[in-house]
């Protein structure tokens, strides 16, 4: 039986080969100089990396390492991560999600770091990233808001200038020009417009405008901008609010006009463009493909509604409303990780990234942000002027402070996952105008929860 | 049509009408279904060749919209960042050889060692005689009925602790040591196989570990192929253990570099072409594997069933 | 020495059906099962070590995070039955208990139906390789890819389906958009990528039952249904029994498809039971009480595989 002897030192090399022929080099996380930073954006991640070799030549021994994820992922694998203690030691952050990051001890105070004017250069965002502790968790990235894009041939055709689509008005009694002109636009199958005798509600192909009843819980690029400009605010608070009203009659009573709209043909139904809980026809291919005349659209989206081939689109300003013009904006932020190896070096590269020179430098490489230093957000408005992009309306919009940042709240993934299904509900026609109590309640319940 | 050759083929003929209606059925039958089958990934590639912009003009037309083999080169790495973004496309880059290099080591090496290792247990169950073994077997079964949720976080905390993180060991260990189903099934085989070669070979002095290697294993190799596809496949497609373990370009499997290409933000537009670009690419090497081996790969397909 | 206990049910008589209980016997007096006890633990200590490491401990741990409440970064707290309590009267995990269940039926009946039909099909038609090759072909890409063409094809407005539907109908279906056509469409789905690897397998069993059964059913005068009916189907029986576990099994885990083309929604329709325990997990950092509903759904499994194994040694006393 000498195979039988054998086989003990059989196994055991059984076990070693995947070890051995594969080991060896584990993880380089965070020692030394090495500084790891993370983004969704594949762009952003792109962008930042034209800085990289100025920073790493003004801090020799400071390498920086820029890695991607998909937004489907980054979060989960910054949670793993969390737990493997092996964490980027700065990445991009959204403020749904950083308050829980904070309870959970993963985010370092910038205090200490942000000495003198650092905080002071930010035009926009540095409120936001404060916590509910009164400390600096984050440095202002960038800003994104909402506008009106619209098909420049399809606006001529029906008798209407750039001007007018710029001076839209808008209130809860007759949807004001903004309705006009959306049923206008919104032509059926047999090609009659939304505002003739005989029009076809039920086959319609053209839409007025794009998706106003969609399943986000903030409505920033649907009915935020509508609902806002009543005087209505999604917080009870300024800052940290313990419940969102959805109970304010203004904000029921748009909701009630935005599903009007559906009901005549002039807007379409959340799940046409949308499939289950995500946009499966981003507005873009919407007014890409003809099926959409104009949309409220993210100011993110500019270069590619300027990019689509054979159709000019323009742009215009959210409509003006009882109170005048309202557009949620929101600033994603560039934290720390409180695990972090080498918190001096990584403040080294989050202050450089978040500097007028590196966020001027990333922006007009491939303008995949606005930059929050003001500075910067010029250039880049002029840079992308020269290639047909225009940004203005935003610019403007910001000046005139039309433009309300959405402040944190805590749980906002869970936040999520609770109000979805109920805006899906009442959009879908399941629920009617009572699913609002029920979301005011919930939204109260989640910011509680876990206290 | 092929063979008819037995006898019945004088009746076969007193039924033809009858059984050609029947036949045609069947056929019209056979081909929808593979049509059905074949017809999506038809459109991938269709998709893959199409620039991303004229997509949205022209989603019905059955061939490339604007052809273009830019989805490729960007998937390949081989298009500037600024070329993809103009054709609609993610400006996303990776390093494809690398990739398909970790998905190789990691799909191989899981799968050979978890067939080896496999094939050594089946054989304790299936012909040796020792107490315990049906309580083992048991429990081994039971853990075919796991589910993965229930053990991720665990296993993850695990192998961070056995300071494994983001290597190659700590991606192939928890695959390629136990699968309660390869077990399951090469004891399920040897079971069903005719004991008496073995027995002959036990008489003449053999050792029972020589009978493994020289006589049961020869004859187990049919479904030794075939677990050793199944299970190739299941690790090169493998994505959420990967997505947690690696954190790092140079272990990182091609399903995970690919991933750049899924939507950014949920907001924001996919780069269709680019997706399906680089879902044929993941799925090539399989493809060119089944070209290479189908006839093989098929025919080694085969269950024993519940004995 | 190590000698197994021979199986005590032993009918010398019938040796036919008992083949391998009674070749035990003889094996287990046999000098050469001598040392069979030591071999076995060796040959099995890679995969008992894989076992206890990588399935026992881990599942452990889970049984214990069921009672607590475990936020991943902070040690978690013995909360006794509090997880328990929650998900008797968590709404949404009953919501998706149903929704799951839903989608195993569809996808095991409608899977089923189709591989059998495909296999016995294609066994009496042809023995191309090509073909067969080609239905497998969706079984070699991933659950994501798969999820992926099908979400662009299906689109309602840019889908080439929904194109065509569009055509037909005057309006396209929300196959992934409505709460009623989702469960449906996802079934689909998983059955188009695991039909033809099913259908192979039951081919192959089909092969192995001897043309001359055929034979002899041809001669009594059976039609081709009635030879289906009473001699294949009762023939396939262990074959089609454990394709059917392998299936639940797997369906009652489905994750990706959904991930990829509803992440639950509309209004939670699509909100498989994996989806739900994985926000919770991951999205809300609710380990605990994720962990307890991941415990509730090994032991629905359990019970499960234990009613279909039964159902199917029933079956196999009436082939033999």
């Amino acid at each position: 039986m000498k195979l039988s002897r054998l086989l003990p030192a059989f196994a055991a090399a059984a076990l070693a080969v995947p070890v051995l022929t594969a080991c060896s080099s584990g993880g380089g996380s965070g020692s030394g100089g090495t500084v790891n930073w993370w983004t969704w954006d594949e762009n952003q991640a792109a962008a930042y990396k034209q800085c990289v070799p100025a920073f790493e030549k003004a801090n020799p021994g400071i390498t920086v390492k820029i890695s991607q994820y998909n937004v489907n992922d980054y979060f989960t694998k910054l949670t793993a991560d969390f737990v493997a203690g092996n964490a980027p030691d700065a990445f991009q952050n959204s403020v749904q999600y950083f308050p829980t990051y904070v309870e959970q001890n993963q985010m370092e105070p910038l205090d200490s770091y942000a000495k003198g004017d650092t905080l002071s250069r930010y035009g926009v965002g540095v409120d936001v990233w404060k916590g509910k502790d009164g400390k600096q968790y984050g440095l202002p990235m960038d800003w994104a808001s909402a506008g009106i894009y619209y098909n420049e041939a399809a606006i001529k055709a029906a008798g209407y200038t750039d001007k007018d689509l710029a001076s839209m008005t808008w209130n809860l009694t007759d949807g004001g020009t903004f309705q006009k002109i959306a049923a206008h636009l919104t032509v059926d199958v047999r090609g009659k417009r939304g505002d003739q005798p005989g029009f076809d509600a039920k086959h319609i192909k053209v839409y007025g405008t794009g998706v106003l009843g969609a399943a986000d819980f903030i409505g920033q690029t649907s009915w935020f901008p509508f609902a806002a400009s009543t005087g209505w605010t999604l917080g009870n608070t300024k800052a940290w609010p313990t419940q969102f009203n959805y109970t304010d009659p203004r904000f029921t009573q748009t909701m009630d006009w935005v599903k009007s709209m559906q009901e005549k043909g002039y807007a379409p139904s959340y799940s046409q463009f949308n499939v289950g809980n995500q946009t499966s026809v981003s507005d873009v291919q919407q007014i890409g493909a003809g099926k959409v005349a104009m949309t409220v659209g993210g100011s993110w989206e500019a270069a590619s509604f300027a990019s689509i081939q054979g159709v000019t689109v323009g742009t215009a300003p959210v409509p003006q409303g009882p109170i005048g013009r309202r557009a949620v904006s929101n600033a994603n932020g560039n934290v720390m990780w409180a695990g972090s190896k080498n918190k001096d070096a990584t403040w080294k590269w989050m202050s450089y990234q978040e500097s007028a020179a590196c966020q001027a430098k990333a922006a007009l490489s491939n303008a995949s942000f606005f930059p929050s230093i003001n500075s910067a957000m010029d250039q880049l408005v002029a840079e992308q002027k020269t290639k047909g992009v225009d940004l203005s309306v935003y610019v403007a919009m910001e000046k005139d402070g039309d433009l309300e940042l959405q402040a944190p709240y805590r749980n906002g993934s869970d936040m999520q996952a609770k109000l979805v299904p109920l805006f899906q509900a009442y959009f879908g026609g399941e629920k009617d105008d009572s699913v609002w109590a029920t979301a005011g309640k919930t939204s109260k319940d989640v910011i509680a929860e876990n206290q | 049509m092929s063979s008819t050759t037995v006898p019945g083929a004088a009746l076969a003929s007193t039924r033809r009408s009858r059984l050609s209606l029947g036949r045609g059925v069947a056929w019209a039958y056979i081909v929808g279904v593979v049509v059905v089958t074949a017809f999506p990934f038809y459109w991938m590639l269709r998709t893959a060749l199409s620039n991303n912009h004229a997509l949205d003009a022209n989603p019905a037309s059955p061939w490339p919209v604007g052809f273009t083999v830019g989805p490729f080169e960007r998937v390949l790495g081989l298009a500037s960042s600024r070329d993809a973004l103009a054709q609609g496309g993610s400006g996303a880059s990776i390093n494809l050889f690398r990739a398909l290099l970790n998905s190789l080591i990691y799909a191989s090496i899981s799968t050979l060692c978890i067939v080896f290792i496999s094939t050594l247990a089946a054989y304790a169950f299936a012909r040796l005689y020792w107490r315990g073994r049906e309580l083992v077997f048991s429990l081994f079964l039971a853990a075919l009925m796991v589910p993965g949720i229930l053990t991720l976080l665990p296993n993850f905390v695990l192998i961070k602790d056995l300071g494994l993180l983001n290597s190659f060991p700590g991606m192939i260990l928890p695959n390629a040591l136990f699968s309660a189903f390869d077990i399951f099934f090469l004891r399920q085989f040897m079971l069903g196989l005719s004991s008496e070669i073995e027995e002959a070979a036990l008489i003449d002095g053999a050792g029972p570990l020589r009978v493994l290697f020289r006589v049961t294993l020869p004859m187990t190799s049919g479904p030794l192929i075939t677990l050793s596809i199944l299970g190739f496949i299941t690790m090169w497609n493998d994505y959420f253990w990967p997505l947690l373990v690696t954190s790092d370009a140079s272990v990182q499997p091609l399903t995970l570099a690919l991933a750049v290409f899924r939507q950014s933000s949920p907001q924001s537009q996919p780069d269709w072409a680019g997706l399906m670009a680089a879902t044929l690419v993941a799925a090539l090497p399989m493809l060119v594997l089944f070209m290479a081996f189908g006839k093989r790969i098929v025919n080694s397909i085969g269950f024993t069933g519940l004995k | 020495m190590a000698v197994a206990e021979a199986p005590t049910n032993q009918r010398p008589g019938v040796a036919g059906t008992l083949s391998t209980k009674s070749t035990r016997k003889r094996l287990v007096t046999s000098p050469a099962h001598r040392h069979d006890a030591r071999l076995a633990w060796i040959l099995i200590a890679p995969a008992l070590i894989g076992f206890l490491v990588f399935a026992v401990y881990p599942t452990l741990r889970g049984v214990y995070l069921s009672f607590t409440n475990f936020r991943v970064l902070a040690p978690p707290q013995w909360t006794g039955l509090a997880n328990l309590d929650r998900l008797v009267h968590d709404g949404t995990f009953w919501n998706s208990l149903l929704v799951t269940v839903y989608f195993v039926v569809l996808s095991v009946a409608i899977g089923t139906l189709f591989s059998v039909t495909t296999a016995v099909v294609l066994h009496r038609l042809t023995k191309s390789t090509v073909i067969r090759g080609l239905i497998i072909l969706p079984f070699l890409i991933s659950g994501v890819v798969a999820a992926t063409v099908w979400s662009w094809i299906l689109d309602p407005q840019l889908g080439i389906l929904n194109i065509v539907l569009t055509k037909l109908l005057g309006h396209p279906v929300l196959f992934l958009g409505s709460t009623a056509w989702v469960i449906p469409s996802v079934a689909l789905i998983s059955v188009w990528k695991s039909m033809g690897y099913n259908a192979i397998i039951i081919f192959a069993g089909l092969q192995t039952i001897p043309p001359s059964v055929y034979e002899a059913g041809r001669t009594d005068g059976a039609g081709e249904f009635q030879m289906f009916r009473r001699l294949t189907l009762p023939l396939l029986r262990p074959i089609l029994a454990m394709v059917l576990i392998l299936t639940a099994i797997g369906a009652f885990q489905v994750f990706d498809i959904v991930q990829v083309t509803t992440k639950g929604g509309p209004i939670n329709a699509s909100n498989v039971l994996q989806m739900y325990i994985y926000q919770q997990a991951f999205g809300q950092f609710n380990f605990g009480y994720a962990a307890t509903m991941s415990l509730a759904l090994f032991v629905m499994l359990m019970i499960i595989t234990f009613l279909q194994v039964r159902l199917m040694r029933a079956g196999e006393s009436d082939t033999n």
